[in-house]
């Protein structure tokens, strides 16, 4: 009995300092956690949107039966050219949230993966960026000490590029190369889908609230 | 440094590396060693939460009865490893968007746990510390060889970049059969040299 009120005792005093100390860490880096991320999203959308000029507030809607959000993407004249829409669905092993850029022609400008922890190797290849040059050009670029010109953009991911120029109609995964869906990615089916879900139901869904707010009042959300 | 402290990094790198000899954290070993650049990331991480839990650890074997001294050990494990992971978003973001994946699973490394065992709960803080940085660095030592024959051979990259422009790879390299074969033919070699 004595034992076992020291052993609590102990284990309190553990669980009760990593508790504390947690929350002290979290108060710390809270704040610059959530600015990093807000720098991730800013970059992202410029990104995948080189035509639009700046963004709108961000507004919400529903996808998938949880809020989503979109932003409205304005040119240099101030003319609507498009939104980005912010969906989180859920991947393999962890909530994956895409950044989905739709022109006004309801076709897909580019996607980008804001937020992923999937399996190193495989569902993390989402954000795998295909190898620009092999291993001895880059051997010989750096003994011959060239200034290194290919870095200059940041690149596409492949499974990501698939995306552009597609339909909703398109926004199926398949398993062989094909330019009217989305290749799946080898051993990560359950990402690639998920992704490909994401885009899918955050662009049905968008279109389909701003048809239904367009029907009363005759204006876009 | 006597000799004595500085075999206590050494021993880890190869003679009792912690993958290739003693068999832990084979689950990290199979599941990040899919590109040389993932394996550098998880080694990396280890050896910081490693070196730090192994100090904690031998600070506090005192205070701890050993009837709930895994409790306790994966407390403190669990605990450091979250703060790692939240000052790296907050400070670091690029980085750990880098290695942030590989982070959350040093949690479940029985490395960490089996050197906290092995090792920490036996001896003084600054041995223990000699001994996390050494078998960290075995850690990466191996994960980097089995992420170098599987990232060559199941994707024909190296560092990303590609080896034999035209080659069509194996693809089963990169998927967890390679990471088997890749090992068991790697344990298999350590243990060869260790009867010749």
């Amino acid at each position: 009995m004595k034992a076992i009120v020291h052993y609590g005792a102990v284990l309190l005093v553990f669980s009760g300092l990593a508790g504390v100390g947690l929350h002290g860490v979290n108060a710390l880096t809270k704040d610059k956690i959530a600015a990093a991320q807000q720098r991730a999203l800013t970059e992202g959308q410029r990104q995948i949107f080189p035509a639009a000029a700046r963004f709108g507030e961000r507004c919400a809607f529903t996808a998938g039966g949880k809020t989503a959000y979109y932003f409205a993407a304005y040119d240099a004249s101030g003319a609507c050219i498009g939104y980005e829409l912010l969906h989180t669905v859920q991947g393999y092993q962890s909530p994956i949230t895409v950044l989905t850029a739709l022109g006004a022609d309801g076709r897909i400008v580019g996607i980008k993966v804001l937020g992923q922890a999937e399996t190193p190797g495989l569902g993390a290849e989402i954000d795998a960026v295909p190898a620009t040059k092999t291993l001895w050009q880059a051997l010989a670029g750096w003994v011959r000490r060239a200034p290194d010109v290919t870095e200059s953009a940041p690149a596409v991911p492949a499974f990501q590029a698939q995306f552009a120029g597609k339909t909703v109609a398109q926004l199926h995964v398949v398993k062989q190369p094909s330019a009217e869906a989305i290749e799946a990615i080898a051993g990560a089916t359950i990402t690639s889908e998920a992704v490909t879900k994401a885009v899918r139901e955050a662009i049905t869904e968008f279109e389909a609230a701003r048809a239904a707010a367009a029907t009363p009042q005759g204006s876009a959300p | 440094m006597s000799i004595s402290y500085v075999k206590e990094i050494t021993k880890g790198f190869w003679e009792k590396n912690p993958v290739l000899v003693l068999a832990l954290g084979l689950c990290p070993s199979l599941a990040v060693t899919t590109s040389v650049r993932n394996a550098i990331g998880m080694g990396i991480s280890t050896i910081f939460v490693l070196t730090l839990s192994n100090v904690i650890i031998a600070l506090i074997k005192g205070i701890v009865p050993s009837q709930i001294r895994i409790p306790c050990y994966i407390i403190v494990i669990a605990f450091l490893v979250t703060v790692v992971d939240l000052v790296l978003a907050a400070y670091f973001p690029d980085i750990s968007k880098a290695i942030g994946l590989f982070i959350k699973l040093i949690v479940v490394n029985c490395i960490i746990l089996g050197r906290a065992e092995a090792f920490a709960a036996k001896n003084t803080p600054w041995r223990s510390l000699l001994d996390g940085i050494g078998m960290g660095a075995g850690f990466l030592i191996a994960l980097v060889m089995i992420a170098a024959v599987r990232e060559v051979l199941g994707a024909n990259k190296l560092f990303g970049l590609t080896v034999v422009p035209g080659w069509r790879p194996v693809s089963i390299m990169v998927l967890a059969p390679g990471a088997f074969l890749t090992l068991g033919f790697l344990l298999g070699l350590k243990n060869m040299g260790k009867r010749a």
